[in-house]
């Protein structure tokens, strides 16, 4: 177990640079989760963190040891493939057992870690089977399984449920989750699934084109996100974004007139202001204003609808309501502690409040970790 | 897929004729080197007899049958253990490893293909010849590598292409080096593939016969093919140790196809179908 630490972490691959400047702490047995769209980079960092991809510059320590330059096999880490790669020729205890027997451990230590490992995972009855003879998910426990009995400092999950149907994907999610809390060691997960990340994660990173776009608990990233980005990738369904400007304290767009939140201060400058649909309330309220319902999504507990409210698209969740249709009105309101506001041109977070009901501020994460700017950008 | 009654037995028919059709040349190759003088110009019983062992003993005793066997033997394993080393290493690093020029290393191989293997041999002969290595067994090895190893390599290339490249870095991260990745993972899984570019290489240096013609002038440095052929009209037309000779020939193919042909089938449409 082991804390780790990156720095200036950068990835180029000839001119394009793929991953910028990247600053992180993981702190012993923290589970990390780098999230983003495909092509952000998270895979990219977190093969560097194994060693598969060479660093380009920058530093890689886990523990106290640095290993910005060491082979995979020599930094004690463990590894989760999207694909699992199994050993297709070797049975399901040699898969488990490759591993220790790579580091000349005695056999019946193996045996006895393999035991141990296939025990948690319930694969004891499958040890003597070929990969080919399992089914998805078992593979996915065997690949958990090899990472398991090396005890490593480091788990690195490279995007490990995504090969699952949805509902064993739920499921292994859960047993992740469990193991990981289990045996204490530092986890960094890669997903570009939302729901895993704010499900599984101590701290997302949110990242984007190579950026570090957030850090923080998954909360603070669902209630504060930092800029433009990281408000609509984090909350389904996305949040209400809506592109106007600040005039005499108020947000301005066609017929809209919405007040700022306290703290914001701007004028004339062009803002994007954004609520989440599950934000926006029925009835009269501060911000009051008329909403047309256009379509209707019926979710089960909940209802969607997207609608026009001053001449902008929508939407707002609200408890389930048989009533609607397309073409019904009704008054919602905007509380304005649930309205983040963005600079358009920056697209940063303008303002410093909290974006929850709850009175405290989130503490800002003593591990937070700025994403360092590019000096070229 | 269901068939119905009428077009199994079509096919089975249709299987027998094409056997038939490819087996009988070898059933009666073997039949007549075991069949004795007077019957064999004379008679044409599909029946085996009667059995005589004297052409086989006439070839390894009063012929360079003997030596010539060895001659092959030696240019086929060297073949076959060098293409084996060197497509294994070239296709390995011509899908794994970026280098430049790799599409020009990868069609180069084909060039080969595309000469008639006369058209080729007579320049290398010339070139050979030169350098001092004429009428010697090395150059008909290097002779048959310009056919085995491109053979190999798109072979192999095409096995290694299908391996997903997370079997080898896993065993990274279990800790073993790139080489320790590719002994212990990538050359066990590409058995099937190895076996049958073996089988090939070993099937195109054994029976080759415009090369070694070429290639060979010498009786002491003659592989068994080109051998044989000079039995004909040297003095008489010696039918059964013919036979007998090129029963010998086909001996250790046979048993290499009958212990690999489960491999070498997997490799076959492994590197040909999966694509």
């Amino acid at each position: 177990m082991a804390q780790v630490r990156l720095s200036q972490v950068r990835k180029m691959y000839g001119a394009t640079m793929a991953v910028h400047g990247v600053d992180l702490v993981i702190e012993d047995g923290e589970l990390v989760v780098f999230l983003g769209p495909s092509g952000c980079g998270k895979s990219t960092t977190l093969r560097m963190i194994a060693g598969l991809e060479a660093i380009s510059s920058g530093s890689v320590e886990i523990g106290t040891r640095d290993v910005t330059k060491l082979e995979p096999k020599d930094r004690n880490i463990a590894m989760v493939f999207q694909n699992y790669a199994l050993y297709p020729h070797k049975t399901i205890r040699e898969n488990l057992a490759f591993g220790l027997r790579m580091r000349k451990m005695s056999a019946p230590e193996i045996n006895q870690r393999v035991n141990s490992a296939a025990e948690m995972l319930g694969l004891t009855p499958l040890l003597g089977r070929k990969p080919g003879q399992l089914s998805g998910g078992q593979m996915q426990r065997v690949a958990l399984g090899r990472a398991l009995v090396r005890e490593p400092e480091v788990f690195l999950l490279d995007e490990p449920l995504s090969n699952l149907d949805a509902k064993l994907r739920v499921k292994m999610r859960e047993e992740i989750a469990r193991l990981q809390k289990k045996v204490g060691t530092s986890m960094v997960y890669v997903t570009h699934d939302q729901v895993e990340a704010m499900t599984l994660a101590d701290r997302i990173v949110i990242m984007q084109s190579g950026h570090v776009q957030q850090v923080g608990a998954p909360l603070e990233v669902y209630d504060r996100p930092a800029n433009l980005f990281v408000a609509g990738f984090i909350g389904s369904p996305e949040m209400n974004l809506i592109d106007g400007r600040a005039e005499g304290g108020k947000f301005r767009f066609n017929d809209l007139s919405l007040s700022l939140p306290q703290g914001v201060r701007a004028d004339g400058t062009p803002l994007t202001f954004g609520i989440r649909p599950e934000h926006i309330t029925i009835g009269d309220g501060p911000n009051s204003q008329i909403f047309r319902v256009g379509v209707v999504e019926q979710l089960g507990a909940q209802t969607l609808c997207v609608g026009d409210v001053g001449g902008c698209q929508v939407r707002v969740m609200m408890d389930r309501t048989d009533t609607v249709s397309s073409g019904t009105e009704m008054t919602v309101s905007f509380p304005p502690q649930r309205i983040h506001i963005f600079a358009a041109e920056t697209g940063e977070r303008l303002g410093d409040h909290t974006g929850s009901e709850e009175a405290e501020p989130p503490r800002t994460s003593k591990r937070a970790l700025e994403t360092s700017e590019e000096e070229t950008r | 897929m269901v068939r119905s009654v009428p077009s199994r037995i079509a096919l089975y028919v249709a299987a027998l004729i094409i056997s038939i059709y490819s087996a009988f040349p070898i059933y009666w190759m073997v039949v007549s080197s075991t069949r004795a003088p007077q019957s064999l110009l004379r008679e044409t019983s599909l029946v085996p007899g009667p059995f005589t062992l004297e052409y086989y003993s006439n070839l390894l005793e009063l012929t360079d049958y003997p030596s010539q066997l060895l001659n092959s033997v030696i240019v086929a394993f060297s073949v076959v253990a060098i293409t084996m080393v060197f497509s294994v290493m070239i296709a390995y690093a011509v899908t794994r490893q970026r280098i430049r020029g790799k599409k020009l290393i990868v069609g180069a191989m084909l060039y080969a293909y595309m000469f008639p293997p006369l058209l080729l041999a007579i320049p290398i002969y010339t070139i050979f010849t030169k350098i001092g290595l004429g009428d010697t067994l090395l150059s008909l090895i290097v002779a048959h590598l310009t056919l085995t190893l491109p053979l190999g390599v798109w072979f192999l290339w095409g096995f290694f292409k299908n391996m997903p490249f997370e079997l080898e870095e896993a065993a990274m991260v279990d800790g073993c080096t790139r080489l320790g990745a590719f002994l212990r993972i990538v050359l066990p899984l590409s058995l099937p593939g190895l076996i049958t570019v073996a089988i090939f290489s070993f099937l195109l240096s054994w029976t080759d016969y415009t090369f070694a013609l070429i290639m060979i002038g010498s009786d002491a440095n003659k592989t068994v093919p080109v051998g044989l052929a000079s039995m004909i009209g040297s003095f008489d037309l010696r039918w059964g140790e013919i036979m007998a000779g090129s029963t010998l020939i086909a001996l250790p193919l046979f048993g290499a196809f009958a212990l690999l042909s489960q491999y070498f089938i997997q490799g076959m449409s492994a590197g040909a179908v999966k694509g």
